[in-house]
């Protein structure tokens, strides 16, 4: 009922587009975030895994090119955690390669102690004044955590604060945080096989006005594995969807809880295929539905 | 934690198979030509096990521990730990099995030829041409047919790590 209710507002306040005929989007979908109103491109970029390639120079080049590749066609969330071996480092090279391009840095604090001393390694890390936002990392000692988090934020020392979980893991009690804690951001993974946060999180993230990441849009590229074998339906260009990653995606953003999708790739075509994402015409809730109806059907 | 039974073994892999294989490909390019000793150690050990000599045990064991503390500082400390959080424990564990060889040597058994010829062989597999004596993989195996219990139980419990690490690489 929640989510049924949440939809009808979303639409009502034209966030998506009316059932019918979609509108084609020149300039990248924004969303803002709730908390304050801050605008941010809807397709950011992962970490987990891609980026974790250790000090190896070439490597690091590689990652900078996609970083490269996801800036400049338009994209600005990079999201990173200290769990994730050498991806923080991989990160600071490439901005720093980059020239410090406009990111709006994700980390997360992951630890069951010492969550300040970690907090100045990631950004040491980053090579950022700041973060943009913090996470607890899947719930890992949330209740030591935010207290720290909520302090340096009023101290300036960050801008966003939230909590992560993935796999539809522990989504009681990302729930329950939600209800108590003044969050502005919440991370989690959804996309059209794993729709379960449409039942009572996502739309209580709207109540909330709490701001939305997806993590694990194409489940680890397995998804993408498991539909590599089907052609594309030709109703995916109905809504501007050149590959079966554009047409998870374009589900994934359509939602009106969501702020952010995070994708992650090591190849910048795939960088520059996921932000264009947000351009074209835009599934409605029919074509949402035929969306995950199909995808479901064939994996 | 209730929701184990939501974890794959992919879940706990941190890098990818491309990543690995890197990390074995400049390792093998940095301490070239250090292959060639780590051979003819294994050669060593192999002539070791045939000729029952008194003192064999003693310099196998010898042998296996200069190996084992190679891999934790050379492998493990110095490179695997750029991709991966635990590296630091696996050379921990590395240097305390080197330790265990030094002061076990009666543990050393002699196994038949063949095995340990094969597992020098191991170093002939593409892409990451893993040495025995450079590489942790062959040199736990070895460990395992050269030793008695309770020396095999570091090398045991890394080629279940590791044989778990490239089923969640292969399955990815
Ligand atoms: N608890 C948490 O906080 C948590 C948990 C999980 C994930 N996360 C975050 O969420 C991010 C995304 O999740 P994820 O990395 O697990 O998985 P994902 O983004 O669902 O999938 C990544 C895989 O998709 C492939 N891919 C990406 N774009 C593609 C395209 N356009 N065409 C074809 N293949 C494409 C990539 O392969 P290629 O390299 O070949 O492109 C990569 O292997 C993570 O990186 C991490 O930052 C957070």
């Amino acid at each position: 009922m929640l989510a049924v209710l949440a939809f009808g507002a979303v639409r009502a306040s034209g966030a998506l587009p009316p059932t019918g005929a979609p509108e084609a989007r020149t300039t990248p979908l924004i969303r803002k975030i709730p908390s304050t109103g801050e605008q941010l491109p809807v397709i950011g970029l992962g970490s987990w895994i891609t980026f974790n390639v250790g000090d190896d120079v070439a490597a690091r080049n590689q990652c900078t090119e996609v970083v490269r590749a996801f800036v400049s066609a338009g994209g600005r969330v990079i999201d990173s955690s200290p769990m994730y071996g050498s991806s923080q480092e991989t990160i600071g090279y490439a901005l720093g390669k980059l020239a410090h391009p406009n990111v709006f840095s994700a980390d997360k604090v992951w630890t069951s102690s010492q969550g300040a001393g970690q907090i100045e390694e990631s950004r040491r890390h980053w090579g950022v004044p700041r973060f943009d936002l913090l996470q607890v990392h899947n719930l890992l000692g949330w209740d030591d955590h935010l207290p720290l988090l909520f302090s340096m934020k009023k101290a300036g020392h960050l801008r966003y604060v939230g909590v992560t979980t993935s796999h539809g893991r522990r989504l009681e009690e990302l729930e329950q945080i939600m209800r108590k804690e003044p969050l502005d951001f919440i991370q989690l993974t959804y996309n059209p096989i794993e729709r379960e946060p449409e039942q009572r999180i996502l739309p209580l993230a709207m109540q909330r006005r709490i701001a939305v990441i997806i993590n694990r849009p194409f489940n680890q590229g397995e998804l993408l594995d498991d539909l590599a074998s089907h052609p594309l339906p030709n109703w995916a260009r109905d809504v501007d969807a050149r590959s079966w990653a554009q047409l998870i995606l374009k589900f994934i953003i359509t939602h009106p809880a969501v702020t952010c999708v995070i994708p992650a790739t090591s190849v910048p075509s795939h960088a520059r295929e996921n932000v264009d994402a947000a351009r074209g015409r835009m599934p409605d809730a029919a074509m949402r539905k035929r969306i995950a109806d199909t995808i479901a059907s064939l994996v | 934690m209730s929701e184990w039974w939501t974890y794959r073994l992919s879940d706990f892999l941190m890098f990818s198979q491309r990543t690995y294989n890197r990390l074995f490909e400049r390792y093998n390019h940095d301490v070239w030509p250090l292959h060639l000793v780590a051979i003819a150690i294994g050669v060593l050990i192999l002539w070791l096990a045939r000729s029952g000599q008194r003192v064999a045990g003693r310099v196998t064991s010898i042998l296996l521990a200069i190996s084992w503390l190679w891999i934790a500082y050379a492998f493990f400390w110095q490179r695997f730990a750029s991709i991966h959080t635990y590296a630091k424990w696996f050379a921990i564990a590395f240097a305390l099995e080197a330790i265990l060889l030094l002061a076990l040597p009666s543990a050393i058994r002699h196994p038949p030829s063949i095995v340990i010829a094969l597992i020098l062989l191991y170093a002939l597999i593409p892409p990451r041409h893993e040495t025995f004596g450079l590489a942790p993989d062959p040199t736990a195996l070895a460990t395992i047919v050269l030793t008695r219990w309770p020396l095999r139980i570091i090398p045991i419990a890394w080629c279940a790590f590791s044989a778990a690490t490239l089923l969640a690489m292969a399955t990815r």
